[in-house]
């Protein structure tokens, strides 16, 4: 069975998108594309739900009762709990054409997201494997096509670490962070595990760069995932007992994380 | 339309909250200040000893509530000591010599607010029962233990054959109870009451609780059927820890975790806590089915935040102090607003949005005890044991 390999956008910034094709190298002839993803398509993503009424409400009536009343939309409150997930869709369409051009791998426009859309990447008979880093929300229709495996990345070790924030949280526990290459499966964060690696944080000296490092190991894991997948190489593991879920960490918490870096 | 809604005040109130407007999120101990000065004015409203039981929008302040006032008073004299204050500890002996003062011959203490229910009810008899031993703790003086002690007969007078009280109670009883029972076992410390029919009430109320961990008879009756409110799941959950700090154990505790997690993610998922929850964990749509919009309670809110310290300190692990923060900060927040009438002014609604169903347009006292005491607890201000030194 041959295997087609599919990188995703909307779950890569542009950065990030060029460094996992770097790092596949001289791989890179094995993908089979890039799939721009039809912003038509995007409520395939369960969204948390944002309430905007209409124009009155939103703009005008809350920024006068704010500006009045010294009052802040609660979804400021919301927000302040720590750093959401990426989530670019805003990655234009030239700088994609310029990435493909520069790499040489094929875009592929307007790809539904939905299971005919993912029907639609290989034969029967291949086994079609894509990139979604983010691992998302798909629904069980596409999650349940046999051929196919969607890939996601995770910046810890599983399954004691699913969910968000997983390398602070790593930090904050005194343990070592590590990436995770799996399958994205109905349960979040709990397909099967591809190749796991250790994260060194070693020379990390802020948060910031915590999570650039986090990132970087992610990517590299996924292009040697990628490699094996081209070299039909590649074995997983059933993810064993039980999942321990993390989330958004608080700014008292991330403080302390902060904190451990500049002991150092 | 209530013509009052037009008033400047409650029109700014409840339009801010339909906006989805809150208050800038300042520091905890900030936040306990305004929330300790808005329950000093519940005390000032009543000038008789006991704290109004809420200010409602359209009607004031209302008349003392014996059982909150009861609950209240730990509060008061933890925030004298952080803020080495007397006059706290001052007006929590007054609230506890009026209670004193309004005690039922049977020991029992009555329902509602003065002027309502005035009649002898089990729940809000247990309430006090806490109160009366931090006074009797502070103050050395006698007087607080036997009241306690008088109201504890009573109620295991009334306990029903099957170890629950179904009679004198709100709601008939339910598993909000087991803070009741946590209560007693705060009374019987001092006196050695047989630990195994304490034990066999708690057996009796761990039945409501199902294989998912949710529970059942944990809300009013006349609320949404088949939800659970968080306020009582906070009642429920605190008095299970309650009752292990007394006993200096952990039996319960796999019993509280199994729930908390549910709500954790509950909270995390939703970025807020759903007033009312169904047995599978998800929030039950009270404000509108069609576009899944629900209010949320705000002193459940901070009820399960104290569970959340507790557990975090207990277990070790800090997801649950995580979401206790948020779930503090979303009640600072609430909370951070200027009325030129003191019942609103840094007031804490029963609901949020404040025309939320559970007791609508109205700021409570307990919202305000309970808000006060995760802060004491958050920062480490709050003696947290309820044992018996």
């Amino acid at each position: 069975m041959p295997n087609r390999i599919y990188i995703l956008t909307g779950s890569l910034h542009e950065k990030k998108l060029i460094k996992l094709l770097e790092y596949i190298g001289d791989n890179k002839s094995k993908i089979s594309g890039i799939l721009i993803g039809s912003k038509n398509n995007q409520s395939i993503f369960k969204k948390v739900s944002f309430r905007l009424t209409s124009f009155f409400d939103k703009v005008f009536f809350a920024s006068l009762m704010g500006r009045l009343f010294d009052l802040i939309p609660i979804k400021n409150v919301q927000n302040s709990w720590g750093q959401k997930g990426m989530n670019s869709w805003d990655l234009l369409e030239t700088q994609f054409n310029h990435v493909s051009h520069f790499h040489g791998v094929n875009i592929i426009h307007d790809f539904s997201i939905s299971a005919a859309g993912f029907r639609s990447l290989g034969d029967i008979d291949d086994k079609v494997y894509v990139v979604a880093f983010t691992g998302g929300f798909f629904d069980d229709e596409i999650l349940s096509i046999d051929n196919l495996v969607l890939l996601n990345a995770h910046m810890g070790k599983m399954p004691t670490y699913r969910g968000m924030a997983v390398i602070e949280w790593a930090v904050l526990n005194g343990e070592t962070p590590y990436a995770t290459a799996m399958k994205i499966a109905p349960v979040i964060d709990g397909g099967d595990v591809f190749l796991e690696k250790a994260i060194d944080i070693k020379e990390v000296d802020s948060h910031s760069e915590l999570r650039k490092v986090g990132y970087e190991a992610c990517l590299k894991l996924m292009a040697e995932l990628l490699i094996l997948i081209s070299q039909n190489s590649q074995i997983s593991r059933i993810q064993e007992g039980k999942g321990k879920y993390y989330y958004r960490m608080h700014s008292k918490l991330l403080s302390q994380v902060s904190g451990r870096f500049q002991k150092k | 339309m209530n013509l009052r809604l037009l008033y400047p005040s409650i029109f700014k109130n409840v339009a801010a909250d339909y906006f989805g407007l809150t208050g800038r999120l300042v520091q905890h101990e900030e936040s306990l200040d305004q929330t300790m000065a808005w329950i000093r004015d519940s005390f000032k409203a009543t000038n008789d000893g006991g704290s109004s039981a809420y200010y409602h929008l359209f009607n004031g302040w209302q008349s003392s509530y014996p059982e909150t006032t009861g609950y209240i008073i730990p509060t008061l004299l933890e925030y004298a000591e952080y803020k080495n204050d007397s006059y706290w500890n001052e007006l929590a002996i007054t609230a506890g010599d009026w209670l004193l003062e309004i005690q039922f011959e049977n020991g029992a203490w009555q329902g509602g607010q003065i002027g309502n229910l005035n009649e002898p009810r089990v729940f809000n008899t247990a309430m006090i029962l806490d109160g009366l031993c931090a006074l009797f703790e502070f103050t050395g003086d006698q007087k607080y233990l036997n009241a306690a002690k008088r109201a504890y007969d009573w109620l295991i007078e009334v306990l029903s054959t099957k170890g629950l009280w179904e009679k004198f109670n709100v709601s008939n009883g339910g598993s909000f109870d087991l803070l009741s029972v946590a209560c007693m076992y705060r009374v019987g410390q001092y006196y050695g009451e047989p630990d195994i029919l304490l034990q066999k009430i708690v057996d009796a109320h761990l039945n409501f609780q199902d294989d998912n961990g949710w529970w059942s008879n944990c809300n009013f009756k006349a609320s949404f059927e088949n939800t659970a409110l968080t306020h009582h799941l906070g009642y429920t959950l605190d008095g299970l820890l309650i009752i292990d700090e007394i006993r200096d154990n952990h039996e319960n505790l796999r019993i509280v975790k199994k729930t908390a997690l549910k709500l954790m993610s509950l909270f995390e998922v939703n970025l807020r806590l759903p007033a009312f929850v169904t047995p599978d964990f998800l929030p039950f749509y009270d404000l509108n089915k069609q576009k899944k919009t629900f209010s949320s309670c705000l002193t459940g809110n901070s009820q399960i935040a104290i569970v959340f310290l507790k557990l975090s300190l207990i277990l070790n692990d800090l997801r649950f102090a995580n979401t206790a923060y948020k779930l503090i900060d979303f009640n600072v927040s609430v909370s951070n607003r200027k009325y030129s009438v003191t019942g609103m002014d840094h007031g804490l609604a029963g609901s949020y949005p404040i025309y939320g169903n559970y007791q609508k347009f109205q700021y409570v006292n307990w919202a305000a005890k309970y808000h006060a005491e995760s802060i004491l607890i958050a920062i480490d201000k709050s003696k947290k044991r309820k044992r018996a030194e």
